[in-house]
């Protein structure tokens, strides 16, 4: 499995958050996992940096157990 | 003794959040910075070798901090004590020792050990990478066989399982590892840990390496402490190991980038520093150097780190004033709350035996581990989630692709009734 660089996950997470919609942490990383990749760190600390920097929305959903993410 | 609240008052962080990530690093206490203050302030400069008022002050200092950290947190002498940055190093110095013999005024010396033919190495699946790459490289490079024990259904290492024929063969290494795990003469070394920072198991270290001793008497033992000093009394001589490496960063309550190594005597003598430079030597000559006659001085090559492991030293003072032993007691108390806590709620999986320890890991059905870690971030709970660089043992519980490891809720005597009680309801909140 390939690791992507910061600048590769993302775009790659932008790119498919915009065609997605709202998505789990886990479904994210299914999405990557098809194209053989992986982010830099773990998932959910890179969307949780990428919220950091309000590039990406990020909400705690009890219903979905887990956090869902949106652009 | 120092009262919980006397060591909260010198550690702010615990005032802004309920810290519980002690199994990765603690923070310091202000007396300990305060030591690093005072070396940076008062008499900033390198050790053995300056002849001026403060070199000299900054020399002893130095030593006394050796003696501190080596008699306070594992019970040995200093001769028999090496200061590292980290655990993680100190298993690299013993792996790089056990690969090469010592060379010393211009002769090399007898190997600690004489490798042969079919000799092996036995170490165990629940193991941090930090007790665990290093090994199976040596044993790779000298083709040797490499041996994992399993722990039983509970995650505990117990004396019977290194003297059976079970244990793990992994498919992509099919040909490395040997598929018995009994120490039998063949059997030259083993490393496992004292506690698990994945499930936060306290192992039976001592009866673990009189069973190891009893079966091959020659067999070198080495232990990981990295989740033990600090957090509960350790004597390495009453654990009968050959070799004990821990972090100065996690229960000492020391700085980042500190550590240390026991080594026994007679194996010390005979150890090759992994780094050569200045400081170590007591001569050098054109085509050849004398090294250290103090032994633990041979493996401090270059400037080391001397405000950390100062730091180090005031750090073992410190868990030494609130004393190892209620250390232990508290930490074992929260603990048991959090188990007890947690088995209430459903769809929550405990990970480990049903002992009072520490560190408490457990996953939420349904829930990736590091999403939950994140909403307890929410409420100021700070936890770790993932694999905890155990991906091995991730893997042999079935919770790696499962949860993506598991969270980690992990005590030190400065945490509270009050926070695993909030701990417990911001969990139950989740579900």
């Amino acid at each position: 499995m390939k690791t992507l660089s910061d600048e590769e996950a993302e775009k790659f997470i932008m790119n498919l958050l915009r065609e997605k919609g709202k998505m789990k942490t886990g479904d994210v990383e299914k999405e990557m996992e098809k194209l053989g990749a992986k982010c830099p760190d773990e998932s959910v600390r890179f969307l949780s940096m990428l919220r950091m920097k309000n590039k990406i929305k990020g909400k705690l959903s009890v219903e979905d157990k887990g956090w869902m993410w949106w652009i | 003794m120092k009262t919980v609240e006397e060591v909260r008052n010198d550690i702010p962080l615990t005032k802004k959040c309920i810290y519980a990530d002690n199994g990765a690093t603690t923070p310091v206490p202000i007396p300990v910075i305060n030591a690093m203050n005072e070396y940076f302030l008062e008499y900033c400069a390198n050790v053995e070798r300056g002849t001026y008022s403060i070199a000299q002050k900054a020399s002893e200092k130095w030593d006394e901090a050796r003696r501190n950290v080596s008699k306070i947190l594992l019970n040995c002498g200093a001769e028999e004590f090496i200061f590292t940055k980290n655990f993680t190093e100190a298993a690299n110095i013993v792996a790089y020792a056990l690969e090469h013999p010592l060379l010393n005024d211009g002769k090399e010396q007898e190997p600690i050990i004489r490798w042969g033919r079919g000799d092996k190495i036995v170490s165990t699946i629940m193991e941090h990478h930090s007790n665990f790459m290093m090994w199976l490289r040596l044993a790779k490079r000298l083709n040797l066989c490499f041996s994992l024990v399993k722990p039983t259904n509970d995650c505990r290492l117990i004396p019977e399982l290194f003297d059976c024929r079970e244990s793990i063969t992994f498919p992509t290494l099919k040909n490395l590892f040997h598929k018995f795990s009994r120490i039998d003469e063949k059997t030259k070394f083993v490393s496992f840990q004292h506690v698990s920072n994945a499930v936060g198991t306290v192992h039976d270290v001592k009866e673990i390496i009189k069973t190891i001793k009893e079966k091959n008497h020659d067999c070198l033992v080495f232990v990981d402490g990295s989740q033990g000093p600090g957090h509960m009394p350790v004597n390495v001589k009453d654990l009968g190991c050959d070799f004990y490496g821990f972090s100065g960063h996690k229960g000492p309550l020391g700085p980042q980038g500190t550590g240390g190594l026991y080594v026994k005597k007679e194996l010390i003598e005979k150890m090759e520093p992994m780094i050569l430079g200045g400081g170590i030597i007591s001569d050098v000559t054109a085509n050849g150097y004398r090294l250290a006659d103090t032994y633990s001085k041979r493996f401090d090559a270059g400037t080391p780190n001397i405000p950390g492991l100062i730091g180090l030293g005031k750090a073992a003072e410190y868990v030494n004033e609130i004393g190892l032993d209620n250390i232990e007691k508290r930490e074992k108390k929260l603990g048991r709350m959090l188990i007890d806590g947690l088995r209430k709620i459903k769809d929550i999986e405990i990970y480990g035996p049903d002992d009072d320890r520490g560190t408490v890991t457990f996953n939420i059905k349904g829930w990736r581990s590091h999403d939950v870690s994140l909403a307890l971030d929410e409420k100021n709970i700070l936890t770790r989630a993932g694999h905890h660089c155990c991906i091995p043992f991730m893997k042999f519980l079935g919770i790696h692709e499962k949860y993506g490891g598991n969270v980690r809720i992990s005590f030190h005597y400065y945490n509270t009734e009050e926070e695993v009680k909030k701990i417990i309801e911001a969990i139950g909140e989740l579900l």
